[in-house]
């Protein structure tokens, strides 16, 4: 849109100009359709989901209906519930993710630049990478206890992995011709891997980062589910222990929601992130 | 698209069971029991004795679950996975109320909890630890083997009345009985129930010591109890009493102090300890059972009474409503 | 020869594990002699305890990926194809795609119960999803000009779907389909440790709950080798399967 407005000053260009704006109306209307067309079948999925509940053919405790649900989270917000065990989730998903970014950026980062510590870690990056390493929760508990300390570790034992090697594919698909240039500009190893190589690399790093983020959500909760207390996880397995139905699906509505923010957030951070990349520029 | 997909999964998997059904017609009625602790729930010690069950491999057969506790259970037996679950006199409500199963019917006892001279279960905490009041509790964990059961409610009850309120004062964790002994000792958690057989631990017994017993927290209980579904036992009735009948008698011969050196040695040959440490099992020093497996329906309105008053179940019932004795009281006569 | 060299760094933690656990530096039940997690190891085949809840763990796995990628391959082809279908499932899927797919445990519990039916209906619902938007996009990047010229030449819907889109669509697909066997392997353990009563997850469980800590090092190392053997064994099958391309 912005680079059409800017094109209307060149008289020469307005034609070209007039034909993207009505191609522009085109792809609105387009995804104003799509729009519509997702609300229907959401509330599609919603209204048989109601139906069905109450036809009698399932018990309110295999599937109580939307409404109750509904009014069940409301009720929860209410009483404050829900933000408490949001924050607790969230802060173990993010803070886990977080150490995982960093830790796994720099762990790429050293690996592509030593060849020692490439060689060591190598092979425990691709045979650990795809090991289900929810596994070794009993082992992280055993070990760390059963806080915060120890569901957290598991989130990062567990989103490290696609961090490290998107960042490592990353700086290896630099091109080299961007790496001379710098380093005849001057620039020394340092500032090479910050300002050339690392910003190359980002849309793949920021792939690996879009790979960890459902992955922390996903093990926090097991985590939660395993080890009870607070958290959406923790509620949703003891609203299952006290047949509270209403609890165990108000639970499902409400990590679907995190879920969908949180990775359409971080859809949004990619696209901020890269306005100067080609694949952003496409979209435009 | 996801009703249609669990609609397409249930179905085929309805098909699946069906197809299992059909070779099984002409077999004896498969009754699955479950159980929670060994030695302490008969479920866990019959077919030790199945010698004794005339009516065994004939009209039914009887086959042992265990379950890491008695909430569980109101899942299993929802989904046709489990005929009688040895319900506590929370997880009963819980299924009733909670979960909607209202035909739910107690058919017999399996143990009572704080009947003056046996055994109580107990809350125990390290014995040079930190914990030396309730009260100390606040900020800690506390381990419990399943949210809902019969001694997680009486430990929250009993928490509840020094002004403890879970999750918001102290953190339950879960595990699984026999794992409590090494959550306490490695100081994973701060209190732990202590239930027969795991309370007579002799490391157990060296480390820690009772915070508080169930009988001082929720008074007698009528513990646990066999339950099933009217739908179940309309339709197995004959069956059921004949395995009722061979419950009995399997309860009478453990029950009888001159088995109690062969008893000890099939709960040596269980929990694979030396038979020494089971001079207890159904003596005095043991949970109080009734002798024809009567459950103490007084005691069990009280407890229901009590589980909805704490706001774990969304109301209480008439318990007797809720019973049929008439089988069990049928399978005493027939052994007269 | 490059190959042990390559792999060395794994052999040289073995031994420190090893090392650590022998001079005593962390207490033996938190970290037991890799030697004594081979005897567990040995004593769990022996007993069948291993064999057994393995059995039920891939059985259970395999039918849950096997239905996934039928549903989802077949959902994401068709919505490729029909932009009506597409319009309207899309949202859904969209919707579906970031649930933490671990919050479906308790909810297929209580739908089917804690024997096999759930864990099959678990993984068939967390694994579908990728499939699909791995079919769906394998097929719309499709060429159309083959579309095109297929069905001058005649080709009926179906048989072009198979001779034409499906292979154009196979590598995303079969990429989604390795995401896929990530996930069934993350929700089969996870779910047979939380609720089950048999399986790789529950023996973990069952073990560490007893004390038995070697044997449930050992049943660890058992399920992290063999996801890491399945994804090997897939990607060689990858390979196999596209080998036209080059």
């Amino acid at each position: 849109m912005v680079a059409a407005m800017a094109r209307l000053d060149d008289t020469a260009s307005l034609a070209a100009a007039e034909a993207q704006i009505s191609r522009d109306a085109a792809r609105r209307l387009d995804i104003a359709f799509r729009g519509g067309a997702g609300i229907f079948s959401i509330l599609v999925l919603l209204i048989a989901w109601e139906i069905f509940a109450r036809s009698g053919k399932v018990t309110a405790f295999m599937l109580p209906p939307f409404s109750a649900v509904a009014e069940r989270i409301y009720a929860d917000a209410i009483g404050g519930e829900l933000w408490r065990n949001l924050w607790v989730t969230m802060f173990r998903a993010i803070t886990g993710f977080a150490i995982a970014a960093v830790g796994g950026i720099a762990l790429g980062a050293v690996m592509a630049r030593s060849r020692i510590v490439r060689w060591f870690f190598d092979p425990i990056i691709s045979v650990g990478f795809p090991m289900p390493k929810i596994a070794f929760l009993p082992i992280i508990i055993l070990w760390l206890g059963l806080y915060d300390v120890s569901k957290i570790s598991i989130v990062v034992f567990d989103a490290i992995f696609p961090v490290v090697t998107a960042t490592l594919a990353g700086l290896a698909g630099v091109e080299k011709e961007l790496i001379w240039s710098g380093r005849n500009m001057g620039a020394s190893e340092r500032e090479l891997m910050w300002q050339v190589a690392l910003p190359a690399a980002l849309p793949q790093i920021l792939t690996g980062l879009q790979v960890a983020l459902p992955i922390a959500l996903i093990v926090a909760i097991i985590a939660e589910m395993a080890m009870g207390g607070y958290g959406l996880g923790g509620a949703m397995m003891s609203a299952s222990r006290f047949a509270d139905s209403r609890g165990v699906f108000a639970g499902i509505v409400e990590i679907a929601i995190v879920g969908y923010a949180l990775i359409k957030a971080m859809a949004l951070i990619r696209r901020r992130l890269l306005v100067w990349h080609q694949e952003t520029a496409e979209r435009h | 698209m996801r009703g249609k997909i669990i609609a397409t999964g249930i179905a085929l998997l309805a098909l699946a069971v069906g197809w299992s059904n059909i070779g099984a017609r002409a077999e004896p009625l498969k009754i699955r029991g479950a159980w929670v602790a060994p030695l302490a729930n008969l479920s866990s010690v019959w077919l030790q004795k199945k010698d004794l069950a005339v009516h065994f491999g004939q009209s039914y057969v009887f086959e042992p679950v265990r379950y890491a506790g008695t909430p569980p259970m109101i899942t299993a037996i929802a989904n046709n996975e489990l005929e009688i679950g040895n319900l506590a006199f929370s997880t009963l409500p819980i299924a009733i109320e909670n979960a909607g199963m209202d035909d739910i019917r107690v058919i017999s006892d399996d143990f009572q909890d704080g009947v003056l001279g046996y055994v109580s279960n107990d809350f125990q905490v390290l014995t040079d630890g930190p914990i030396k009041k309730i009260e100390d509790l606040k900020g800690k964990v506390v381990a419990t083997n399943s949210a809902g059961a019969g001694v997680d409610v009486a430990m929250r009850a009993m928490l509840r009345k020094h002004g403890l309120e879970a999750n918001r004062d102290y953190t339950i964790i879960e595990a699984p009985f026999p794992g409590m002994k090494s959550m306490l000792m490695e100081k994973k958690v701060d209190l732990i129930p202590a239930v027969l057989p795991f309370m007579l631990d002799p490391e157990l017994k060296k480390n820690a010591h009772s915070l508080f017993d169930m009988k001082a927290a929720i008074g007698r209980s009528q513990f646990v109890m066999w339950s099933a579904r009217k739908p179940f036992i309309d339709a197995h009735r004959a069956a059921l009493v004949d395995f009722l009948e061979d419950s009995l008698r399997i309860l009478h011969w453990y029950l009888d102090p001159k088995n109690h050196e062969a008893a000890a040695e099939i709960a040596s040959q269980l929990t694979k300890q030396p038979p020494e440490r089971f001079g207890w099992i159904f003596t005095k020093d043991d949970y109080y059972r009734d002798s024809n497996l009567m459950p103490d329906l007084d005691a069990l309105q009280k407890n229901v009474d009590m589980t909805r008053d704490l706001g774990f179940a969304r109301a209480s019932f008439d318990v007797k409503a809720h019973s049929d004795l008439s089988l069990i009281q049928e399978a005493a006569k027939r052994l007269k | 020869m490059r190959a042990t060299l390559s792999y060395l760094p794994l052999v040289l933690l073995a031994v420190a594990w090893e090392a650590i656990a022998r001079l005593n530096l962390v207490d033996s039940s938190a970290l037991p002699p890799l030697s004594k997690v081979g005897l567990a190891w040995v004593d769990l085949i022996r007993g069948g305890e291993l064999v057994n809840n393995g059995a039920a763990s891939l059985y259970r796995g395999s039918v849950g990926l096997l239905l996934a990628v039928l549903g989802g391959g077949g959902l994401g082809l068709c919505m490729a194809r029909w932009r009506l279908l597409d319009v309207f499932v899309n949202p859904l899927v969209e919707l579906f795609y970031p649930l933490p797919k671990s919050a479906l445990i308790p909810v297929t519990v209580l739908w089917l119960g804690f024997g096999d039916g759930s864990k099959i209906l678990l993984i068939f619902l967390g694994c579908m999803i990728p499939v699909t938007i791995g079919a769906y996009n394998g097929a719309r990047g499709s060429d159309h000009a083959l579309v095109w010229s297929a069905r001058s030449m005649g080709a009926n819907r179906l048989r072009m779907m198979w001779d034409v889109v499906v292979p154009s669509a196979l590598p995303e697909l079969l990429n989604g389909i390795r995401t896929a066997l990530a996930l069934a392997f993350i929700l089969l353990v996870s779910s047979e440790l939380i609720v089950s009563q048999q399986g790789f997850g529950y023996l973990i469980g069952y073990l560490g709950s007893t004390g038995s800590y070697e044997g449930m090092y050992a049943v660890v190392l058992t399920v992290a080798f063999l996801g890491f053997a399945a994804d090997r064994i897939y990607q060689l099958f990858i390979q196999w399967l596209l080998r036209w391309r080059d």
